[in-house]
Protein backbone atom coordinates (compact mmCIF):
# COMPACT_ATOMS: atom_id res chain seq x y z
CA UNK A 1 0.00 0.00 0.00
CA UNK A 2 1.53 3.34 -0.97
CA UNK A 3 1.47 6.53 1.07
CA UNK A 4 -1.49 8.09 -0.72
CA UNK A 5 -3.60 5.01 -0.42
CA UNK A 6 -3.07 4.76 3.33
CA UNK A 7 -4.58 8.22 4.04
CA UNK A 8 -7.19 7.75 1.35
CA UNK A 9 -8.25 4.45 2.87
CA UNK A 10 -8.64 6.13 6.25
CA UNK A 11 -10.72 8.83 4.60
CA UNK A 12 -12.92 6.24 2.91
CA UNK A 13 -13.43 4.26 6.10
CA UNK A 14 -14.08 7.23 8.39
CA UNK A 15 -17.67 8.28 9.04
CA UNK A 16 -16.56 11.58 10.48
CA UNK A 17 -17.02 14.30 7.87
CA UNK A 18 -14.59 16.69 9.56
CA UNK A 19 -11.88 14.03 9.45
CA UNK A 20 -12.57 13.52 5.77
CA UNK A 21 -12.30 17.27 5.23
CA UNK A 22 -9.03 17.50 7.15
CA UNK A 23 -7.52 14.66 5.09
CA UNK A 24 -8.58 16.52 1.96
CA UNK A 25 -6.72 19.61 3.17
CA UNK A 26 -3.61 17.63 4.18
CA UNK A 27 -3.48 15.91 0.80
CA UNK A 28 -0.45 13.68 0.55
CA UNK A 29 1.32 15.72 3.24
CA UNK A 30 4.09 16.62 0.87
CA UNK A 31 3.88 20.29 1.94
CA UNK A 32 6.03 21.63 4.75
CA UNK A 33 4.60 21.83 8.29
CA UNK A 34 4.16 25.60 7.94
CA UNK A 35 2.32 25.23 4.65
CA UNK A 36 0.08 22.48 6.00
CA UNK A 37 -0.70 24.71 8.96
CA UNK A 38 -1.53 27.55 6.60
CA UNK A 39 -3.84 25.29 4.61
CA UNK A 40 -5.70 24.20 7.73
CA UNK A 41 -5.94 27.85 8.79
CA UNK A 42 -7.29 28.91 5.41
CA UNK A 43 -9.99 26.26 5.68
CA UNK A 44 -10.80 27.41 9.23
CA UNK A 45 -9.85 24.17 10.95
CA UNK A 46 -7.43 26.07 13.12
CA UNK A 47 -6.68 29.68 13.95
CA UNK A 48 -3.94 31.63 15.63
CA UNK A 49 -5.53 35.02 15.08
CA UNK A 50 -7.55 36.01 18.14
CA UNK A 51 -8.99 39.19 16.65
CA UNK A 52 -12.54 40.44 16.51
CA UNK A 53 -12.54 40.53 12.71
CA UNK A 54 -11.52 36.93 12.58
CA UNK A 55 -14.40 35.86 14.77
CA UNK A 56 -16.81 37.83 12.67
CA UNK A 57 -15.52 36.07 9.60
CA UNK A 58 -15.70 32.79 11.42
CA UNK A 59 -19.38 33.28 12.21
CA UNK B 1 19.52 -9.84 1.60
CA UNK B 2 22.90 -9.45 3.29
CA UNK B 3 24.84 -12.67 2.91
CA UNK B 4 27.95 -11.85 4.85
CA UNK B 5 30.17 -9.10 6.14
CA UNK B 6 33.25 -10.13 4.21
CA UNK B 7 35.74 -7.68 5.64
CA UNK B 8 36.00 -5.14 8.41
CA UNK B 9 39.20 -3.15 8.75
CA UNK B 10 40.01 -0.72 11.54
CA UNK B 11 36.46 -0.34 12.86
CA UNK B 12 35.90 -0.48 16.61
CA UNK B 13 37.33 -3.65 18.06
CA UNK B 14 37.83 -5.08 14.56
CA UNK B 15 41.42 -4.54 13.60
CA UNK B 16 41.19 -6.79 10.62
CA UNK B 17 38.20 -9.11 10.30
CA UNK B 18 37.93 -11.56 7.40
CA UNK B 19 34.70 -13.61 7.24
CA UNK B 20 36.13 -16.39 5.05
CA UNK B 21 39.22 -16.86 7.18
CA UNK B 22 37.20 -17.70 10.28
CA UNK B 23 34.36 -19.44 8.46
CA UNK B 24 35.82 -22.37 6.40
CA UNK B 25 33.69 -23.76 3.58
CA UNK B 26 34.12 -27.42 4.59
CA UNK B 27 33.26 -29.36 7.71
CA UNK B 28 36.29 -30.93 9.44
CA UNK B 29 36.55 -33.51 12.19
CA UNK B 30 38.51 -33.11 15.40
CA UNK B 31 41.66 -34.21 13.60
CA UNK B 32 41.18 -31.65 10.89
CA UNK B 33 40.04 -34.04 8.16
CA UNK B 34 37.35 -32.90 5.72
CA UNK B 35 34.05 -34.60 6.36
CA UNK B 36 32.29 -35.92 3.27
CA UNK B 37 28.71 -36.84 2.59
CA UNK B 38 27.35 -40.20 1.48
CA UNK B 39 28.31 -39.43 -2.05
CA UNK B 40 31.88 -38.69 -1.04
CA UNK B 41 31.60 -35.01 -1.64
CA UNK B 42 32.94 -32.63 1.07
CA UNK B 43 30.24 -31.57 3.45
CA UNK B 44 29.81 -27.79 2.98
CA UNK B 45 29.21 -25.41 5.85
CA UNK B 46 26.40 -22.87 5.42
CA UNK B 47 28.03 -19.74 6.88
CA UNK B 48 26.04 -16.91 5.38
CA UNK B 49 23.39 -14.95 7.23
CA UNK B 50 19.95 -16.48 7.23
CA UNK B 51 16.51 -15.04 7.90
CA UNK B 52 17.06 -15.27 11.65
CA UNK B 53 20.57 -14.91 13.07
CA UNK B 54 21.96 -14.69 16.56
CA UNK B 55 25.05 -12.68 17.37
CA UNK B 56 26.71 -13.51 20.63
CA UNK B 57 30.10 -12.92 22.13
CA UNK B 58 32.01 -11.56 25.09
CA UNK B 59 31.93 -7.92 26.05
CA UNK B 60 34.10 -5.90 23.69
CA UNK B 61 34.06 -8.56 21.01
CA UNK B 62 32.26 -6.21 18.53
CA UNK B 63 28.52 -7.01 18.70
CA UNK B 64 27.50 -3.40 19.05
CA UNK B 65 29.95 -2.37 16.33
CA UNK B 66 28.24 -4.77 13.91
CA UNK B 67 24.95 -3.03 14.71
CA UNK B 68 26.73 0.29 14.16
CA UNK B 69 27.74 -0.89 10.69
CA UNK B 70 24.08 -1.68 9.92
CA UNK B 71 23.11 1.76 11.21
CA UNK B 72 25.79 3.27 9.03
CA UNK B 73 24.24 1.49 6.05
CA UNK B 74 20.76 2.59 7.10
CA UNK B 75 21.78 6.23 7.48
CA UNK B 76 24.29 6.14 4.62
CA UNK B 77 26.96 7.85 6.68
CA UNK B 78 29.98 6.97 8.78
CA UNK B 79 28.89 8.62 12.00
CA UNK B 80 28.85 5.41 14.01
CA UNK B 81 32.00 3.90 12.52
CA UNK B 82 34.71 4.66 15.05
CA UNK B 83 38.28 3.70 14.27
CA UNK B 84 40.23 1.11 16.29
CA UNK B 85 41.83 2.61 19.40
CA UNK B 86 45.34 1.76 18.20
CA UNK B 87 44.84 2.57 14.50
CA UNK B 88 43.66 6.15 14.53
CA UNK B 89 45.86 7.08 11.59
CA UNK B 90 44.88 4.17 9.38
CA UNK B 91 42.01 3.99 6.91
CA UNK B 92 38.79 2.08 7.51
CA UNK B 93 37.27 -0.40 5.15
CA UNK B 94 34.14 -2.57 5.06
CA UNK B 95 32.89 -4.99 2.43
CA UNK B 96 29.44 -6.55 2.53
CA UNK B 97 27.98 -9.18 0.26
CA UNK B 98 24.43 -8.17 -0.64
CA UNK B 99 22.57 -10.58 -2.90
CA UNK B 100 24.92 -10.97 -5.85
CA UNK B 101 26.77 -7.71 -5.37
CA UNK B 102 29.29 -6.12 -3.02
CA UNK B 103 28.66 -2.99 -1.03
CA UNK B 104 31.89 -1.36 0.06
CA UNK B 105 32.87 1.39 2.47
CA UNK B 106 36.13 3.26 1.84
CA UNK B 107 37.76 5.87 4.10
CA UNK B 108 37.60 8.67 1.57
CA UNK B 109 34.42 7.89 -0.37
CA UNK B 110 32.12 6.33 2.26
CA UNK B 111 29.56 3.74 1.17
CA UNK B 112 29.52 3.13 -2.55
CA UNK B 113 25.81 2.22 -2.59
CA UNK B 114 22.69 3.55 -0.87
CA UNK B 115 20.66 0.47 -1.64
CA UNK B 116 20.32 -0.39 2.06
CA UNK B 117 19.52 3.14 3.20
CA UNK B 118 16.40 3.18 5.41
CA UNK B 119 16.05 -0.59 5.14
CA UNK B 120 16.69 -1.38 8.81
CA UNK B 121 14.75 -0.99 11.97
CA UNK B 122 16.70 -1.24 15.22
CA UNK B 123 15.05 -2.46 18.37
CA UNK B 124 17.93 -1.25 20.47
CA UNK B 125 18.45 1.07 23.40
CA UNK B 126 17.73 4.11 21.24
CA UNK B 127 14.50 2.60 20.00
CA UNK B 128 13.40 1.91 23.57
CA UNK B 129 14.40 5.42 24.55
CA UNK B 130 12.58 7.01 21.63
CA UNK B 131 9.46 4.91 21.47
CA UNK B 132 9.04 3.11 24.77
CA UNK B 133 10.78 5.19 27.43
CA UNK B 134 10.55 8.85 26.54
CA UNK B 135 8.86 11.90 27.88
CA UNK B 136 7.89 11.98 31.55
CA UNK B 137 10.02 10.05 34.06
CA UNK B 138 8.04 7.15 35.48
CA UNK B 139 7.38 6.57 39.15
CA UNK B 140 10.02 4.43 40.84
CA UNK B 141 12.09 4.14 37.70
CA UNK B 142 14.78 6.13 36.04
CA UNK B 143 13.24 5.56 32.63
CA UNK B 144 11.01 8.03 30.96
CA UNK B 145 7.79 6.55 29.72
CA UNK B 146 5.73 7.33 26.70
CA UNK B 147 4.37 4.06 25.46
CA UNK B 148 1.88 5.90 23.27
CA UNK B 149 4.63 6.38 20.75
CA UNK B 150 5.63 2.71 20.50
CA UNK B 151 5.21 1.29 17.05
CA UNK B 152 6.21 -2.13 15.74
CA UNK B 153 5.96 -2.83 12.11
CA UNK B 154 6.05 -5.99 10.12
CA UNK B 155 6.56 -6.39 6.41
CA UNK B 156 7.75 -3.52 4.18
CA UNK B 157 7.60 -1.11 7.03
CA UNK B 158 9.70 1.70 5.72
CA UNK B 159 7.06 3.46 3.65
CA UNK B 160 4.48 3.03 6.34
CA UNK B 161 6.82 4.32 8.98
CA UNK B 162 7.80 7.26 6.87
CA UNK B 163 4.18 8.22 6.34
CA UNK B 164 3.31 7.70 9.98
CA UNK B 165 6.38 9.64 11.05
CA UNK B 166 5.40 12.45 8.73
CA UNK B 167 1.89 12.49 10.08
CA UNK B 168 3.02 12.28 13.67
CA UNK B 169 5.59 14.97 13.08
CA UNK B 170 2.93 17.34 11.76
CA UNK B 171 0.52 16.44 14.55
CA UNK B 172 3.25 17.23 17.11
CA UNK B 173 4.10 20.42 15.23
CA UNK B 174 0.48 21.55 15.48
CA UNK B 175 0.34 20.63 19.16
CA UNK B 176 3.52 22.51 19.92
CA UNK B 177 2.42 25.52 17.92
CA UNK B 178 -0.92 25.56 19.70
CA UNK B 179 0.74 25.15 23.12
CA UNK B 180 3.14 28.01 22.32
CA UNK B 181 0.21 30.12 21.12
CA UNK B 182 -1.69 29.45 24.34
CA UNK B 183 1.37 30.17 26.47
CA UNK B 184 2.04 33.48 24.74
CA UNK B 185 -1.58 34.60 25.06
CA UNK B 186 -1.63 33.54 28.72
CA UNK B 187 1.52 35.57 29.34
CA UNK B 188 -0.08 38.63 27.75
CA UNK B 189 -3.21 38.00 29.82
CA UNK B 190 -1.17 37.67 33.03
CA UNK B 191 0.52 40.98 32.30
CA UNK B 192 -2.86 42.72 32.38
CA UNK B 193 -3.14 41.80 36.05
CA UNK B 194 0.48 42.33 37.04
CA UNK B 195 0.06 45.90 38.24
CA UNK B 196 -3.30 45.37 39.96
CA UNK B 197 -3.65 43.61 43.27
CA UNK B 198 -7.37 43.99 43.84
CA UNK B 199 -8.53 42.29 40.65
CA UNK B 200 -7.62 38.74 39.76
CA UNK B 201 -8.19 36.56 36.75
CA UNK B 202 -11.00 34.82 38.66
CA UNK B 203 -12.89 38.11 38.81
CA UNK B 204 -12.86 38.37 35.03
CA UNK B 205 -13.23 34.68 34.16
CA UNK B 206 -17.00 34.55 34.72
CA UNK B 207 -17.64 38.02 33.33
CA UNK B 208 -16.97 37.36 29.67
CA UNK B 209 -20.38 38.70 28.71
CA UNK B 210 -19.59 41.93 30.50
CA UNK B 211 -16.29 42.24 28.63
CA UNK B 212 -18.26 41.97 25.40
CA UNK B 213 -20.94 44.47 26.32
CA UNK B 214 -19.50 47.13 28.66
CA UNK B 215 -19.74 50.54 27.03
CA UNK B 216 -16.66 52.74 27.19
CA UNK B 217 -18.91 55.80 27.20
CA UNK B 218 -19.93 54.92 30.77
CA UNK B 219 -16.36 55.15 32.02
CA UNK B 220 -16.69 58.62 33.60
CA UNK B 221 -19.96 57.62 35.25
CA UNK B 222 -18.30 54.54 36.80
CA UNK B 223 -15.31 56.58 37.86
CA UNK B 224 -17.43 59.21 39.57
CA UNK B 225 -19.55 56.57 41.23
CA UNK B 226 -16.42 54.78 42.43
CA UNK B 227 -15.07 58.02 43.94
CA UNK B 228 -18.35 58.57 45.78
CA UNK B 229 -18.52 55.01 47.08
CA UNK B 230 -14.93 55.09 48.27
CA UNK B 231 -15.60 58.35 50.07
CA UNK B 232 -18.68 56.80 51.63
CA UNK B 233 -16.63 53.81 52.76
CA UNK B 234 -13.96 56.08 54.21
CA UNK B 235 -16.61 57.91 56.23
CA UNK B 236 -18.18 54.66 57.35
CA UNK B 237 -14.85 53.35 58.60
CA UNK B 238 -14.29 56.62 60.41
CA UNK B 239 -17.71 56.21 62.03
CA UNK B 240 -16.81 52.71 63.22
CA UNK B 241 -13.69 54.08 64.85
CA UNK B 242 -15.43 57.10 66.39
CA UNK B 243 -18.86 55.71 67.24
CA UNK B 244 -19.12 57.88 70.36
CA UNK B 245 -18.47 61.03 68.37
CA UNK B 246 -21.25 60.08 65.98
CA UNK B 247 -23.65 59.58 68.90
CA UNK B 248 -22.83 63.09 70.11
CA UNK B 249 -23.47 64.78 66.78
CA UNK B 250 -26.11 67.51 67.19
CA UNK B 251 -29.15 67.88 65.00
CA UNK B 252 -29.47 70.92 62.76
CA UNK B 253 -31.86 73.75 63.66
CA UNK B 254 -34.45 75.07 61.25
CA UNK B 255 -34.58 78.81 60.57
CA UNK B 256 -37.08 80.28 63.02
CA UNK B 257 -36.55 83.86 62.11
CA UNK B 258 -39.33 86.30 63.12
CA UNK B 259 -39.50 86.97 59.45
CA UNK B 260 -41.62 83.85 59.08
CA UNK B 261 -44.15 84.95 61.69
CA UNK B 262 -44.22 88.62 60.85
CA UNK B 263 -44.04 88.44 57.12
CA UNK B 264 -44.92 91.93 56.03
CA UNK B 265 -47.79 92.60 53.68
CA UNK B 266 -45.92 94.48 50.98
CA UNK B 267 -49.08 95.74 49.34
CA UNK B 268 -49.33 98.22 52.23
CA UNK B 269 -46.04 99.90 51.49
CA UNK B 270 -47.30 102.37 48.90
CA UNK B 271 -50.15 103.59 51.14
CA UNK B 272 -47.72 103.83 54.03
CA UNK B 273 -45.34 106.10 52.19
CA UNK B 274 -48.37 108.06 50.90
CA UNK B 275 -49.78 108.72 54.41
CA UNK B 276 -50.65 112.48 54.70
CA UNK B 277 -53.30 114.71 56.44
CA UNK B 278 -55.04 115.29 53.18
CA UNK B 279 -55.09 111.60 52.30
CA UNK B 280 -56.40 110.70 55.75
CA UNK B 281 -59.07 113.44 55.67
CA UNK B 282 -60.38 112.21 52.36
CA UNK B 283 -60.61 108.73 53.80
CA UNK B 284 -62.52 109.99 56.83
CA UNK B 285 -64.86 112.07 54.67
CA UNK B 286 -65.43 108.97 52.60
CA UNK B 287 -66.28 107.14 55.81
CA UNK B 288 -68.88 109.71 56.86
CA UNK B 289 -70.22 110.32 53.32
CA UNK B 290 -73.33 108.27 54.03
CA UNK B 291 -74.03 110.33 57.15
CA UNK B 292 -73.89 113.65 55.27
CA UNK B 293 -77.54 113.60 54.09
CA UNK B 294 -78.66 112.41 57.48
CA UNK B 295 -76.99 115.35 59.16
CA UNK B 296 -78.24 117.97 56.63
CA UNK B 297 -81.80 116.61 56.92
CA UNK B 298 -81.61 116.76 60.71
CA UNK B 299 -80.49 120.43 60.68
CA UNK B 300 -83.25 121.34 58.21
CA UNK B 301 -85.85 119.60 60.38
CA UNK B 302 -84.73 121.51 63.43
CA UNK B 303 -84.77 124.85 61.59
CA UNK B 304 -87.98 124.46 59.58
CA UNK B 305 -90.15 122.57 62.05
CA UNK B 306 -88.89 124.71 64.98
CA UNK B 307 -88.40 121.59 66.96
CA UNK B 308 -87.73 122.21 70.61
CA UNK B 309 -86.70 118.67 71.33
CA UNK B 310 -84.38 116.39 69.36
CA UNK B 311 -86.48 113.72 67.56
CA UNK B 312 -83.81 111.14 68.33
CA UNK B 313 -82.74 111.71 71.93
CA UNK B 314 -85.74 113.91 72.92
CA UNK B 315 -83.43 116.33 74.71
CA UNK B 316 -84.10 120.01 74.61
CA UNK B 317 -82.54 121.83 71.64
CA UNK B 318 -80.85 125.02 72.49
CA UNK B 319 -79.27 127.73 70.37
CA UNK B 320 -75.67 126.88 69.66
CA UNK B 321 -76.27 123.18 69.73
CA UNK B 322 -75.24 123.04 66.02
CA UNK B 323 -71.76 124.10 67.00
CA UNK B 324 -71.66 121.14 69.32
CA UNK B 325 -72.53 118.79 66.45
CA UNK B 326 -69.70 120.26 64.38
CA UNK B 327 -67.38 119.85 67.32
CA UNK B 328 -68.38 116.29 67.67
CA UNK B 329 -67.60 115.73 64.00
CA UNK B 330 -64.22 117.37 64.56
CA UNK B 331 -63.56 114.94 67.38
CA UNK B 332 -64.50 112.03 65.18
CA UNK B 333 -61.98 113.23 62.54
CA UNK B 334 -59.22 113.79 65.08
CA UNK B 335 -59.70 110.35 66.52
CA UNK B 336 -59.71 108.65 63.09
CA UNK B 337 -56.65 110.60 61.97
CA UNK B 338 -54.79 109.75 65.10
CA UNK B 339 -55.62 106.08 64.73
CA UNK B 340 -54.46 106.07 61.11
CA UNK B 341 -51.23 107.81 62.02
CA UNK B 342 -50.52 105.34 64.80
CA UNK B 343 -51.27 102.45 62.50
CA UNK B 344 -48.97 103.92 59.86
CA UNK B 345 -46.18 104.29 62.39
CA UNK B 346 -46.69 100.74 63.58
CA UNK B 347 -46.57 99.36 60.05
CA UNK B 348 -43.52 101.46 59.26
CA UNK B 349 -41.82 99.91 62.27
CA UNK B 350 -42.80 96.41 61.14
CA UNK B 351 -41.69 97.08 57.58
CA UNK B 352 -38.34 98.33 58.83
CA UNK B 353 -37.92 95.22 60.95
CA UNK B 354 -38.86 93.04 58.04
CA UNK B 355 -36.22 94.75 55.88
CA UNK B 356 -33.62 94.43 58.62
CA UNK B 357 -34.39 90.71 58.96
CA UNK B 358 -33.86 90.19 55.24
CA UNK B 359 -30.58 92.03 55.48
CA UNK B 360 -29.40 90.07 58.49
CA UNK B 361 -30.59 86.59 57.63
CA UNK B 362 -27.35 85.66 55.83
CA UNK B 363 -25.40 86.32 59.02
CA UNK B 364 -27.96 84.63 61.29
CA UNK B 365 -26.45 82.62 64.14
CA UNK B 366 -28.63 79.62 63.16
CA UNK B 367 -27.05 79.52 59.73
CA UNK B 368 -23.56 79.81 61.16
CA UNK B 369 -24.17 77.08 63.75
CA UNK B 370 -25.80 74.76 61.26
CA UNK B 371 -22.94 75.22 58.83
CA UNK B 372 -20.52 74.04 61.49
CA UNK B 373 -22.74 71.13 62.57
CA UNK B 374 -23.26 70.05 59.01
CA UNK B 375 -19.50 69.98 58.41
CA UNK B 376 -19.13 67.66 61.42
CA UNK B 377 -21.99 65.39 60.26
CA UNK B 378 -20.51 65.33 56.78
CA UNK B 379 -17.39 63.67 58.15
CA UNK B 380 -19.42 60.52 58.75
CA UNK B 381 -22.32 60.52 56.34
CA UNK B 382 -23.18 62.04 53.04
CA UNK B 383 -26.47 63.92 52.86
CA UNK B 384 -28.48 63.33 49.73
CA UNK B 385 -28.96 67.04 49.14
CA UNK B 386 -26.36 69.74 49.18
CA UNK B 387 -26.60 72.04 52.15
CA UNK B 388 -28.13 75.35 50.97
CA UNK B 389 -26.04 78.47 51.24
CA UNK B 390 -27.64 81.89 51.00
CA UNK B 391 -25.94 83.95 48.38
CA UNK B 392 -27.07 87.46 49.18
CA UNK B 393 -25.59 89.70 46.57
CA UNK B 394 -24.33 93.21 47.22
CA UNK B 395 -26.87 94.86 44.90
CA UNK B 396 -29.75 93.33 46.89
CA UNK B 397 -28.25 94.45 50.17
CA UNK B 398 -27.85 97.99 48.81
CA UNK B 399 -31.50 98.11 47.76
CA UNK B 400 -32.66 96.96 51.19
CA UNK B 401 -30.43 99.51 52.92
CA UNK B 402 -31.81 102.26 50.71
CA UNK B 403 -35.36 101.13 51.52
CA UNK B 404 -34.63 101.18 55.24
CA UNK B 405 -33.38 104.75 54.75
CA UNK B 406 -36.69 105.73 53.13
CA UNK B 407 -38.66 104.13 55.97
CA UNK B 408 -36.61 105.99 58.56
CA UNK B 409 -37.15 109.22 56.65
CA UNK B 410 -40.90 108.60 56.59
CA UNK B 411 -40.91 107.87 60.31
CA UNK B 412 -39.33 111.27 60.92
CA UNK B 413 -41.68 113.08 58.56
CA UNK B 414 -44.79 111.00 58.92
CA UNK B 415 -47.11 113.48 57.20
CA UNK B 416 -44.80 114.04 54.19
CA UNK B 417 -45.61 112.21 51.03
CA UNK B 418 -42.81 109.83 49.99
CA UNK B 419 -42.40 107.27 47.21
CA UNK B 420 -40.20 104.18 46.83
CA UNK B 421 -39.05 102.74 43.50
CA UNK B 422 -37.65 99.66 45.21
CA UNK B 423 -40.89 97.86 45.99
CA UNK B 424 -40.79 95.42 43.04
CA UNK B 425 -37.19 94.46 43.77
CA UNK B 426 -37.97 94.14 47.47
CA UNK B 427 -40.77 91.73 46.56
CA UNK B 428 -38.39 89.68 44.39
CA UNK B 429 -35.74 89.57 47.10
CA UNK B 430 -38.34 88.57 49.67
CA UNK B 431 -39.68 85.80 47.41
CA UNK B 432 -36.18 84.48 46.87
CA UNK B 433 -35.56 84.48 50.60
CA UNK B 434 -38.79 82.69 51.31
CA UNK B 435 -37.86 79.94 48.86
CA UNK B 436 -34.44 79.66 50.43
CA UNK B 437 -35.90 79.27 53.90
CA UNK B 438 -38.32 76.59 52.69
CA UNK B 439 -35.55 74.65 51.02
CA UNK B 440 -33.17 75.17 53.92
CA UNK B 441 -35.59 73.88 56.52
CA UNK B 442 -36.45 70.95 54.28
CA UNK B 443 -32.77 69.96 54.06
CA UNK B 444 -32.36 70.45 57.78
CA UNK B 445 -35.28 68.15 58.42
CA UNK B 446 -33.99 65.48 56.03
CA UNK B 447 -30.45 65.67 57.36
CA UNK B 448 -31.67 65.29 60.93
CA UNK B 449 -33.73 62.28 59.90
CA UNK B 450 -30.74 60.68 58.16
CA UNK B 451 -28.49 61.43 61.12
CA UNK B 452 -30.84 59.77 63.58
CA UNK B 453 -31.26 56.76 61.34
CA UNK B 454 -27.48 56.58 60.93
CA UNK B 455 -26.99 56.55 64.70
CA UNK B 456 -29.60 53.80 65.10
CA UNK B 457 -28.06 51.70 62.31
CA UNK B 458 -24.62 52.11 63.79
CA UNK B 459 -25.86 50.92 67.19
CA UNK B 460 -27.71 47.93 65.69
CA UNK B 461 -24.80 46.79 63.47
CA UNK B 462 -26.62 47.54 60.25
CA UNK B 463 -23.75 49.70 59.11
CA UNK B 464 -21.52 46.63 59.02
CA UNK B 465 -23.87 45.07 56.45
CA UNK B 466 -23.84 48.34 54.57
CA UNK B 467 -20.05 48.27 54.56
CA UNK B 468 -20.02 44.76 53.07
CA UNK B 469 -22.42 45.88 50.37
CA UNK B 470 -20.35 48.98 49.72
CA UNK B 471 -17.19 46.89 49.37
CA UNK B 472 -18.92 44.70 46.80
CA UNK B 473 -20.14 47.72 44.86
CA UNK B 474 -16.67 49.25 44.89
CA UNK B 475 -15.18 45.99 43.68
CA UNK B 476 -17.71 45.77 40.87
CA UNK B 477 -17.02 49.36 39.80
CA UNK B 478 -13.28 48.69 39.82
CA UNK B 479 -13.85 45.59 37.70
CA UNK B 480 -15.95 47.65 35.29
CA UNK B 481 -13.19 50.24 34.94
CA UNK B 482 -10.55 47.50 34.64
CA UNK B 483 -12.55 45.89 31.84
CA UNK B 484 -13.19 49.18 30.03
CA UNK B 485 -9.53 50.19 30.21
CA UNK B 486 -8.38 46.79 28.87
CA UNK B 487 -11.40 45.74 26.85
CA UNK B 488 -9.48 45.14 23.63
CA UNK B 489 -6.82 43.01 25.30
CA UNK B 490 -9.37 41.02 27.29
CA UNK B 491 -11.45 40.37 24.20
CA UNK B 492 -8.30 39.24 22.43
CA UNK B 493 -7.58 36.79 25.24
CA UNK B 494 -11.07 35.29 25.20
CA UNK B 495 -10.85 34.96 21.43
CA UNK B 496 -7.48 33.27 21.82
CA UNK B 497 -8.99 30.74 24.21
CA UNK B 498 -11.62 29.94 21.59
CA UNK B 499 -8.88 29.62 18.95
CA UNK B 500 -6.89 27.34 21.23
CA UNK B 501 -9.90 25.12 21.88
CA UNK B 502 -10.71 25.01 18.21
CA UNK B 503 -7.11 24.05 17.43
CA UNK B 504 -7.25 21.38 20.13
CA UNK B 505 -10.31 19.97 18.41
CA UNK B 506 -8.47 19.75 15.12
CA UNK B 507 -5.46 18.29 16.90
CA UNK B 508 -7.73 15.58 18.35
CA UNK B 509 -8.96 14.83 14.87
CA UNK B 510 -5.35 14.42 13.76
CA UNK B 511 -4.91 11.96 16.64
CA UNK B 512 -7.90 10.00 15.42
CA UNK B 513 -6.51 9.93 11.88
CA UNK B 514 -3.15 8.86 13.24
CA UNK B 515 -4.68 5.99 15.20
CA UNK B 516 -6.63 4.90 12.15
CA UNK B 517 -3.44 4.97 10.09
CA UNK B 518 -1.72 2.77 12.64
CA UNK B 519 -4.59 0.30 12.63
CA UNK B 520 -4.60 0.15 8.87
CA UNK B 521 -0.88 -0.42 8.87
Amino acid sequence: MDKENLLQKVKEESKNQEIKNIIDVLGDMSLSDEDLLKSLEEKKFISFKPVVDYDQEDK
Amino acid sequence: MIKKISRIKNIGSFWLFDWNEINPDNCRDSQGNIITNSRGNPKRIQHEFRKYNILFGENGSGKTMLVSIFKSLNNNNSKDLNKHWDKKNEDREIRIEYNASIIAFEENSGWDSAILEHRFIFFDRNFISNYVHSGVTGRGTKHEQNTGKMMVYLGDFYDYQKQLDRFRSFRDFLRERNAAFEKLEEQKYDLLFSSIVEISKDDIEDRQDMVETLNVENREEYKESLGNKEEELRKLEKAFKGQKKVENLSSLEPIKSPIIYSWFNLSLVNSLFGFTVEGTAIKILDKIQSKKDFIQRGVELIEKESLTNCPLCEQKIRNGDYIEIIKQYQQVFDKEFNNSQQQAKKWLEEYKKFLADILNISTSIVLVNNQQKFAEINQYLTAEKEFPVLDSIQEEQNIIREEIGIVQDKEKRILSYLESENLERIKQIAEKLLKFIDNYNCVVQETNKILEQYKRDLRRGKKQEEKEKLLQEIKQLKINLFIIDRQKELLRYFRSVKCYQKNQGSSSNLDKIFNMLRKRD
